[in-house]
């Protein structure tokens, strides 16, 4: 009886030993890496945001003198005016002109009305972005007595930085006699309106 | 009754060692992440030096290697990591969003150097050159379509900083100071026959031409390879 039982016992023994042996030498087959991954695909993704709609301020303009008493036009260049659209939506925009009286400070002087100024829009440039969809008047001249669009785009066009070049403004001067001597000056104005 | 029960005892005993045995030879994997091998021991470190990488591993009960006429077997840990002359390639994240661009900016372009926690990892257990490329889709939205023309792989030739790093840099090289279209495979560092071990690489994408977009979000897949020359 107890020899058998320290029989069982070795065999219990034997069979703990057989089974860590074993588990030591399976687990370490090193069973091939079947699928080590040679290509990865990484999504990568990038935010856009909207930025601004902008025009850049713009020099002063000078006329050539004209003298009291002889009508004449008087023609300024306005400098190259940058506008850019960088909202991102493509809703287009316009660019609209104005300007009020051209006068002086002396007491009981003749202004220069605005209905006697008008402007011709020269061309716009692209500077980056789309060029296609934008234009200006057809008409040619056009006075300044109320608010003028002066440069157009299109829905879905406009979208980047862009110039006005070559704009003229007239002044048409009547010849009056007594018209006062000096520096007449207005505000000329232009907005970028988005449509 | 008594030889009977213990009989029984060591059979269950030996069955109970046998569903064991084959959960050390499972490599543990996701959709994502993949762990070839792993080990529970009592140390155990990765080293690297100008010339060298080691990795060492103490306390596991049988090492070595043992050959038959027709067999191999190797036993241990460090075995079971890719061998053979396999060449192992993953990345951290599989999602990498770009820092965020406002339309307007006078660079016109968005560059971004992948982080720590979106590298990709090269495991070499080769005696051979590798290199691993890089190539771009298109990146879309709704009303956007950047051309991979326009997408960009940046190195300097610096392997351990500036633009794309690689860690460690033993056997490294990267290519030359520049920005590569991605509208093709382009080599983002290449490993010669000394490399080996782990490397951890962060390239740096660039999209150009961006002011023009619509203020939309959009994406692309980048596919990274590594290839044995």
């Amino acid at each position: 009886m107890q020899t058998k039982k320290q029989k069982i016992k070795q065999k219990i023994a034997a069979t703990l030993v057989v089974a860590f042996m074993f588990m030591m030498v399976v687990g370490s087959f090193g069973i091939p890496n079947i699928m080590a991954a040679t290509v990865v695909n990484v999504q990568l993704w990038q935010n856009i945001l909207a930025g601004a709609l902008n025009i850049d301020s713009m020099a002063q303009v000078t006329f050539p003198d004209i003298t009291v008493g002889s009508a004449a036009n008087s023609y300024g260049n306005l400098a190259v005016v940058n506008m850019q659209d960088w909202r991102g939506n493509g809703t287009g925009w316009t660019i609209t002109s104005s300007c009020n009286r051209l006068s002086i400070a002396a007491a009981g002087s003749n202004n220069i009305n605005n209905d006697a100024i008008a402007i011709n829009s020269g061309q716009v440039g692209v500077i980056s972005g789309l060029a296609s969809g934008i234009d200006t008047p057809a008409e040619g001249w056009l006075t300044l007595n109320t608010l003028r669009t002066i440069v157009n785009t299109a829905a879905g066009s406009g979208m980047g930085s862009y110039n006005l070049s070559n704009t003229v403004i007239n002044v048409v001067y009547n010849g009056l006699a007594n018209q006062l001597v000096g520096a007449y000056k207005n505000q000329l104005t232009l907005t970028i309106v988005s449509l | 009754m008594i030889i009977k029960e213990v009989r029984k005892k060591i059979k269950l005993l030996f069955f109970l060692a046998f569903l064991t045995g084959p959960l050390y030879a499972l490599a543990m994997q996701s959709e994502t992440y993949r762990i070839p091998a792993d080990t529970v021991n009592s140390g155990g470190n990765l080293s690297d030096s100008a010339s060298y990488n080691l990795g060492d591993s103490t306390g596991e009960a049988a090492v070595g290697e043992e050959r038959s006429a027709s067999y191999k077997s190797k036993t241990a840990f460090w075995y079971m990591l890719p061998s053979g002359g396999q060449l192992g390639l993953s990345c951290e994240a599989s999602d990498v969003y770009m820092v965020d661009y406002t339309l307007g900016n006078a660079n016109n372009y968005s560059k971004y150097l992948f982080s720590s926690s979106q590298e990709c990892i090269i495991i070499d257990n080769t005696s051979t050159a590798w290199h691993l490329t890089i190539q771009s889709s298109n990146m879309t939205s709704a009303r956007n379509n950047l051309a991979n023309s326009n997408i960009f792989l940046v190195t300097d030739g610096t392997v351990a900083s500036g633009d794309t790093i690689t860690d460690p840099t033993v056997g490294i090289t990267e290519p030359a100071i520049s920005d590569y279209s991605l509208n093709t495979a382009r080599t983002v560092i290449s490993g010669d026959a000394t490399a080996s071990g782990t490397y951890n690489n962060r390239p740096t994408v660039k999209l150009s031409n961006l002011n023009t977009l619509y203020s939309e979000t959009i994406s692309g897949t980048v596919t990274l390879t590594i290839i044995a020359d």
